[in-house]
């Protein structure tokens, strides 16, 4: 409670200076099931990040994906994790949910702030990777009962410049790192703990692709 | 604020633990220096907290041009793991570079010296492999990587898999996972990845955590053919 105490006092005084940050991270935990359609992860904040309440929600793109249950798992391991086996001791399947690895389009990511309790300060949106790393814990190659119930998550962000409040006119990039376990496995609903990071700035200054193009062309 | 970033950060070590039922989780943050411009790549970090000791990652670039010619070596990186993978995302333009067993000659390896931890505390090696992305903005959505993109710091995430044959002192016979992020932990923007062309050391501070467990009574392989077997 103490500690909690502690975080609550540092993350109000950082409130103040979150308009002039160059940069941001929050602690998440929520739940979502990939065989939803479409699979939406969300979840609150958790104590110790600068955003300290609010919601964060990242929709998968399953565009083409099956929607009956056994052909939609079949999919998305055959798609996603099988062609991505790496031996070791463990081996381990690493699937990477992006477009450059069969999805239509990149994840949706959602930030509401309402960090210092007064509600909605400020949303923000983008993009986002996600990265769900799966031991073989006999090295086998065949993915066994138990082997896909818990393991690391991780994903790279990208911040378009549509936010509000005082995210208004930022856009940028982060990262995010954490974990992914299984409350009954091997049923499929999966919660999500991250720690997420977010570089931002100010983007108001509109640039057209065809006034760098221009600029580009003078110099060379 | 970086001050401030740090404490809320290694506070959170406290506050941010849920780890599956009979693991041990740590949150480690550090800060280290490697390069993909030099030869070995290799990383080296110092734990800032939640462990201490130091750790490093390896990443075989036994095929990539050698650095005395940082063109072509920088040229190689590009074409081979981030040209192909642009993701044309309108705002959001970006290529992603994946280092991985898939992309490499072998499969990237981490080594941790962990001297402490914050209870339980333990002490000893661990080793294993290692994955890793990185993000390139293409800021002017051309297309093209300008030289303020490529000099620009990066996203960088990795995940790591415990080999338990490596495990030393109380990492004998123990498994798990981890996962790391880059965060400006103490400094600027700049500690997160860069190429740093010409080649010079990169700056790189990461926060993640490790899940690490006692590994499930040893079986072998032929055993869980016969188990499989017998169901079929």
């Amino acid at each position: 409670m103490r500690a909690l105490t502690i975080a609550v006092m540092i993350a109000l005084f950082a409130f103040a200076s979150i308009a002039n940050a160059d940069f941001v991270f929050y602690y998440g935990t929520g739940n979502g099931d990939f065989m939803d359609t479409p699979p939406v992860f969300t979840g609150g904040m958790d104590p110790g990040g600068m955003i300290t309440d609010g919601s964060w929600t990242i929709t998968i793109t399953d565009d083409g994906w099956p929607t009956d249950p056994v052909a939609r798992a079949a999919y998305i391991w055959d798609t996603f994790y099988a062609p991505n086996y790496m031996p070791g001791s463990p081996g381990f399947w690493k699937a990477y949910f992006d477009t450059d690895h069969g999805l239509a389009a990149m994840n949706a990511l959602q930030i509401v702030d309402e960090t210092g309790g007064a509600g909605v300060i400020g949303t923000m949106g983008g993009v986002c990777s996600v990265e769900i790393q799966v031991q073989d814990d006999n090295s086998n190659g065949i993915l066994d009962e138990g082997e896909f119930c818990d393991g690391a998550l991780t994903g790279q962000v990208i911040i378009i410049r549509d936010g509000s409040g005082i995210y208004d006119g930022l856009c940028g990039t982060g990262d995010y790192f954490g974990t992914y376990e299984k409350q009954s496995c091997p049923d499929t609903y999966e919660t999500w703990q991250f720690g997420m990071y977010l570089n931002l700035n100010d983007c108001t200054s509109p640039v057209q692709d065809m006034s760098w193009g221009g600029i580009k062309a003078l110099y060379q | 604020m970086k001050r401030l970033a740090l404490a809320m950060t290694a506070l959170a070590i406290v506050l941010f633990v849920v780890a599956p039922v009979g693991a041990t989780q740590f949150q480690p943050g550090s800060s280290g220096l490697g390069s993909f411009m030099k030869s070995p790549v290799v990383y080296e970090f110092n734990f800032l907290f939640g462990m201490t000791g130091t750790w490093s990652f390896t990443i075989d670039d036994s095929l990539w041009p050698d650095p005395s010619d940082p063109a072509a070596r920088f040229d190689y990186i590009w074409d081979t793991f981030f040209a192909g993978n642009y993701d044309a995302t309108p705002g959001a333009q970006a290529w992603r570079g994946y280092f991985d067993g898939l992309t490499l000659p072998t499969v990237p390896t981490f080594e941790m010296n962990v001297t402490s931890t914050i209870p339980p505390n333990m002490v000893g090696t661990l080793g294993g492999s290692a994955t890793f992305v990185i993000q390139v903005r293409d800021f002017v959505s051309d297309g093209v990587l300008s030289q303020a993109e490529k000099d620009n710091n990066h996203g960088f995430n990795v995940t790591l898999v415990i080999d338990p044959s490596q495990g030393t002192g109380d990492f004998v016979n123990m498994c798990g996972t981890g996962s790391m992020a880059a965060f400006a932990l103490t400094g600027g923007d700049e500690k997160r990845f860069n190429f740093v062309d010409p080649p010079d050391d990169d700056a790189l501070e990461l926060l993640g955590q490790m899940i690490i467990d006692p590994c499930p009574s040893p079986v072998e392989d032929s055993s869980w053919g016969t188990i499989k077997a017998l169901y079929k």
